[in-house]
């Protein structure tokens, strides 16, 4: 299969959690680039449905006493097995928006 | 004999770890794992045998654990610079290196892990050397000016253009240039790139960090000025 990513991806483990209808719970990042994402979750996803995540981003790798959160949209493109039965998750990142504390309600 | 599975999808390193150990007599290297379905392959096959693992490259530490337990075998994480060891040591692996180790560091690694010690490579060491081996990393920093250090803190916090704007008491079309600037000098596409950059680069996050917190203690109010 030919690797169709684009951009450079970066090594970096960050929390996530799926957002939407349905509960998957919270998961993690592999790798990073600004078109796509590999996750690592619990339990599957559809190839080629939309997906909605968070990524946070924890305060002291920024050097901010508050934590960002990375909103994305996107759509699965691939779904592998991974050790244990934990689903890796490859997908396509349409579109995305950064939120700090102070706009998601302080929590 | 000792037996060692290498598991990373970066070729040279891989190749560079098997140079230094296929001089040892009693160390033969059983397995390369490009892939992580490779790398599973060899845990079932080679049981008994040491795995060193690149972290970037088989992230889930927990489960690779459990799974390495199972055919008793023993870890060797090659973590990033920025990684502690306790959250690998805590689930179970038993040597942490990082990428800076050389030869001797990394055979009396493996022997000691072979024997079911902890080794882990001497952090204040790492630490002192990681401004040159982050080259990346610090040639990015000292090409960025003052101001542009204090714009990428305030993209990678989250910061709309509008806002920086405000924050360091400017117009939203100049942060824009000022961010065209940046893009160009770090070789970047956009803000998402940008950040991930910054927050792979440490040294890059904290003189950005540094920066901003210098602006924010000179300037007045800025968001009372919104």
């Amino acid at each position: 299969m030919d690797d169709i990513r684009t951009g450079r991806r970066f090594p970096v483990e960050l929390p996530l959690k799926i957002l939407g209808d349905r509960e998957v719970p919270t998961g993690s990042t592999a790798n990073i680039s600004a078109a796509g994402v590999y996750l690592w979750i619990e339990g599957g996803l559809e190839v080629g449905s939309s997906i909605e995540f968070e990524i946070t981003i924890p305060g002291e790798s920024i050097g901010s006493e508050e934590s960002v959160r990375l909103h994305c949209h996107g759509q699965v493109v691939r779904c592998d097995l991974g050790p244990d039965g934990r689903t890796g998750v490859a997908c396509m990142i349409e579109r995305y928006e950064f939120l700090r504390t102070a706009e998601v309600g302080g929590e | 004999m000792l037996k060692i599975i290498l598991a990373d999808n970066q070729a040279i390193f891989r190749a560079g770890i098997a140079k230094v150990l296929a001089v040892e007599d009693d160390v033969r290297i059983v397995a390369q794992a490009q892939t992580v379905e490779q790398a599973m392959i060899a845990i079932e096959k080679f049981r008994g045998s040491v795995m060193i693992y690149a972290s970037s490259f088989l992230p889930d530490t927990a489960r690779l654990a459990a799974l390495a337990r199972e055919s008793g075998i023993q870890l060797v994480v090659i973590a990033e610079n920025s990684e502690l060891p306790e959250r690998y040591l805590n689930a179970g692996v038993l040597g942490l290196i990082f990428r800076s180790v050389d030869g001797a560091e990394l055979l009396k690694c493996v022997r000691k892990v072979s024997s079911g010690e902890v080794y882990v490579q001497d952090m204040r060491a790492v630490a002192s050397n990681s401004d040159s081996d982050d080259f990346v990393g610090a040639r990015v920093r000292d090409r960025l000016t003052p101001k542009e250090l204090k714009i990428v803190a305030l993209i990678v916090q989250g910061f709309k253009n509008k806002e920086i704007a405000v924050q360091l008491g400017t117009t939203e079309q100049v942060v824009k240039n000022y961010l065209r600037n940046v893009y160009d000098k770090i070789g970047v596409s956009d803000r998402l790139e940008l950040a991930l950059f910054t927050i792979h680069h440490r040294i890059l996050a904290e003189a950005a960090a540094a920066s901003a917190a210098t602006m924010r203690a000179t300037l007045p109010n800025p968001s009372g000025t919104a």
